[in-house]
């Protein structure tokens, strides 16, 4: 048995003004370098597990605080914070929060600094710490001028500066674009390599994998809890608790193979082995279906072309930008932090204007004069729902937009009770939208954008942050919205998403569209996706190797199951 | 600072240690407010100006001419329309201009904007870091001045908040009035998000800082040295020379706007 790291016995806590307990009852045991993912639906306390380890709980958010917590066989009852900063270090979604300093050794420097620790000893800890998140080249850098990876992995440093023996992740991926995560999970596995103790909250498969144990919570106790073999096959287990199941272990499931084989690669090899292979007919099938819904494309609606934007200062945001957009598209726009998915979709209503070329949109120019009026044709919903929320009521808040317009009292209650039905939030209209969830936020956000019945509704990464459930819920509903004529683009990181819901993709890197066409044609091209740091669905590689792209399990497992 | 007021840049200013660079900036405000004579001003201007050459004040300063000219504009219109002392210029019925009034207007103006220039050649030449080792090292205690230099880092991550929020509104109709209660009015669905985020932003920020050990209690140390050279003297003597300089022309009855 290896020595106790974490133990906790019967905690309890609820926020001061909260309703419900944010953490009830959890007997916790983890051994000194086991790591450990911590699970569940939004809401169900994994933050507030973490926060409590480094007694920021109850310290700094004052509450019910009860039951008993040990770190290394000591009591943590009546510690201060700063005591713990030399054993636990904390590393938080959001990452700009975490980083306060005008060059990335002095960010590393200031926790030491704090604890009292000599220059000399705080010299060699930077030299470490950057090493092993391998920024040593990034040291004079300033925290502002890093991608979302690079200022990801400057915070694990930081808080490695520390000396911590324990590492706490709370959704510290969430935020970033393909590669950012897979830079800060190959820092976790190495930090798991060496010997840490370690707890990661994230909502992705992928994200699990340097876990040695899966732990479940929901509504504050644990749910369930097994090595992360044995979890990562339970996939109704899973979903249930807001977790993505691993598509290959769905497919596996669906076959009924067994052993499940997460790669997707050297599940090809084992599919093939078993004799399974895409079947011609189910293949020409989707081929067919394909074909006919690129062919039955609406009329253009907008028309980018030879699209230009240089920001203040002259950078160059975006090059020679051309696209189509018609009646009725469901496009994702894909590519990694800073390849001018914001800002492309941004001149599509109005919110930036041109450099050079030109936005028609039904045969006028868009310019930043006419954002407000274009709002009822054209809706934006924003990343963060809380930028636009500011009714104290669910009604008023949908009901914004529409008296903006002008609309009638009577239309205006009509718009309401449709936008709110359509989002699943019908007759929550009383309730103060600042009490939802993320997830609900985000709906609310949705909900009043469309409820003056714009033509085409633009999203910047509508499931960023949410869990797999609400993802789900979000994107049922855009998909809802689509099949009502409505054309919808939306900006995202997460391509099993894209596969399963979007009909077209483009793709940007560098300010530049690199690639544009169905879905299925885009993540065909892995060795393009590549030069955008995105790598297509597991479902999808695995469909590569077997010799047709699949974009969703439910597809390969038709295709696979009639091949036989 | 955030690079959006700190500008990275090596120079004179950049290199100077910071308590004797925030002792000089206190003195050049003390030679300020001992003048208010538009064209004793001017001179302190003059003495004064190559200053921004010698960092990146000039930088920042184009960054902000439109705030800071604004600044200035206000002051002297505020000062100019409310001191109604000394000999009449110009009167239309409430409205009423002095000689004086002018003088001592455009004056106020000037030292507004002299402070406010030396305010941006400080804040563009030093690093939050520095501000806070600098302020420290003249006696404040480490909560304070952190507390302080952190408040520039927050400007641009507030406005940067503010300006998406007032993008989300507009894309959802919101058109701002030009009629200033109407604007005032029409703002107000911004004022809910843009200090909600604001306290997020503060709550997280706060968490980071705590699990990093901040306010500890143990005796601080500081990674970055500093060492008082011979440059922070030829400063400090430089603006002292300029106090003991206006205070010499107070004394003569100089350097004031006489009603």
């Amino acid at each position: 048995m290896m020595d106790k790291a974490i133990s906790a016995r019967a905690l309890r806590f609820r926020y001061q003004r909260g309703k419900n307990l944010a953490l009830d009852g959890i007997d916790w045991e983890q051994g000194r370098g086991e790591a450990v993912a911590l699970v569940g639906r939004s809401g169900a306390g994994k933050s507030s597990f973490l926060l409590c380890l480094n007694r920021i709980i109850p310290n700094f958010y004052p509450g019910d605080f009860s039951g008993e917590l040990e770190i290394f066989a000591e009591r943590l009852s009546g510690k201060r914070t700063y005591e713990l900063a030399k054993k636990i270090g904390l590393v938080l979604q959001d990452f700009e929060s975490q980083l306060f300093s005008t060059r990335a050794e002095l960010d590393m420097a200031f926790g030491p600094e704090n604890l009292g620790v000599s220059r000399e000893e705080i010299s060699r800890r930077i030299d470490e710490s950057l090493a092993a998140v391998g920024m040593s080249a990034f040291r004079n850098r300033s925290p502002e001028s890093l991608s979302g990876g690079e200022k990801q992995r400057l915070a694990i440093a930081s808080a490695l500066a520390l000396a911590p023996e324990i590492l706490l992740f709370d959704e510290a991926c969430t935020d970033l674009d393909p590669l950012g995560r897979e830079q800060v999970r190959a820092v976790v596995r190495s930090l798991k390599a060496q010997g840490k103790t370690i707890i990661l909250v994230d909502h992705e498969p992928e994200g699990l994998a340097p876990a040695d144990r899966i732990v479940i919570l929901s509504r504050g106790k644990i749910a369930a809890e097994a090595s992360r073999g044995q979890m990562l096959y339970d996939h109704s287990l899973l979903q249930s608790n807001g977790i993505r199941p691993p598509e290959m272990a769905e497919l596996f499931s669906a076959l009924k193979l067994s052993p499940i084989e997460l790669d997707p690669l050297k599940a090809a090899v084992l599919c093939r082995q078993k004799g399974f292979a895409p079947a011609r007919e189910a293949v020409s099938q989707i081929e067919k279906s394909d074909e006919e819904r690129e062919q039955n494309r609406g009329k253009v609606l907008i028309q980018v072309s030879g699209l230009e934007h240089s920001y203040p200062g002259g950078i160059q945001a975006l090059s020679g930008i051309d696209l189509e957009v018609r009646e009725g598209d469901f496009l994702a726009i894909i590519g990694q932090n800073g390849s001018g998915k914001t800002t492309l979709v941004k001149h599509l209503n109005g919110l930036l204007g041109a450099t050079r070329g030109a936005v028609i949109f039904q045969g006028k120019e868009i310019v930043p004069s006419m954002l407000s009026k274009l709002g009822r044709q054209i809706g934006f919903v924003f990343q963060n729902p809380d930028h636009q929320i500011f009714s104290s009521r669910v009604a008023d808040e949908v009901a914004f937009g529409p008296r903006n317009y002008g609309f009638t009292a009577a239309d205006t209650k009509n718009r309401i009770k449709e936008a709110l039905d359509l989002v699943g939030l019908a007759g929550r209209d009383n309730e103060n939208p600042f009490l939802l969830t993320k997830g609900e936020r985000q709906r609310l956000a949705i909900a009043s954008v469309i409820s003056p019945d714009p033509q085409v509704l633009i999203l910047d990464e509508p499931s960023t942050g949410l869990d797999y459930n609400e993802q789900l819920k979000v994107m049922d509903m855009l998909a809802e919205l689509n099949r009502r004529g409505r054309t919808i683009i939306i900006i995202t990181h997460t391509l099993w998403l894209l596969a399963r819901y979007a009909k077209r993709a483009a793709v940007m890197a560098g300010g530049r569209k690199i690639l544009e066409g169905s879905v299925r044609q885009v993540l065909s091209r892995p060795e393009i996706l590549k030069q955008a740091s995105l790598i297509p669905p597991e479902i999808t590689r695995f469909g590569l190797e077997m010799g047709f792209p699949f974009l969703t399990m439910e597809e390969a497992a038709r295709a696979l199951g009639a091949g036989r | 600072m955030s690079e959006f007021l700190f500008i990275e840049r090596e120079s004179f200013f950049r290199r100077l240690h910071p308590s004797g660079k925030i002792i000089s900036l206190v003195l050049v405000f003390v030679a300020a407010l001992l003048l208010d004579d538009p064209c004793y001003m001017l001179g302190l201007w003059l003495i004064v100006l190559p200053a921004g050459y010698f960092s990146a004040g000039f930088r920042l300063l184009a960054r902000l001419w439109f705030l800071f000219s604004a600044i200035c504009l206000a002051s002297f219109m505020l000062w100019a329309v409310f001191t109604r002392a000394g000999n009449p210029l110009f009167a239309l019925g409430p409205l009423r201009l002095t000689e004086q009034g002018v003088l001592f207007a455009a004056g106020s103006a000037l030292r507004l904007g002299l402070m406010l220039f030396c305010g941006l050649i400080f804040i563009a030449s030093t690093p939050i870091e520095n501000l806070f080792y600098g302020l420290t090292g003249l006696g404040l205690p480490f909560p304070v001045s952190f507390a302080l230099s952190l408040s520039f880092r927050l400007v641009p991550i507030f406005s940067q908040s503010a300006s998406t929020i007032l993008q989300a509104q507009r894309a959802r109709g919101l058109i701002t009035s030009a009629n200033p209660v109407r604007k005032f009015q029409s703002y107000f669905p911004l004022f809910v998000p843009v200090f909600l985020s604001a306290l997020r932003k503060v709550d997280q920020l706060s968490v980071a800082l705590e699990a990093r050990g901040f306010g500890s209690g143990i005796k601080r140390t500081s990674w970055i040295q500093f060492r008082f050279s011979r440059r922070d003297w030829l400063l400090l003597v430089f603006c002292l020379l300029l106090d003991a300089g206006c205070i010499w022309l107070r004394f003569h009855g100089l350097g004031t706007v006489k009603f």
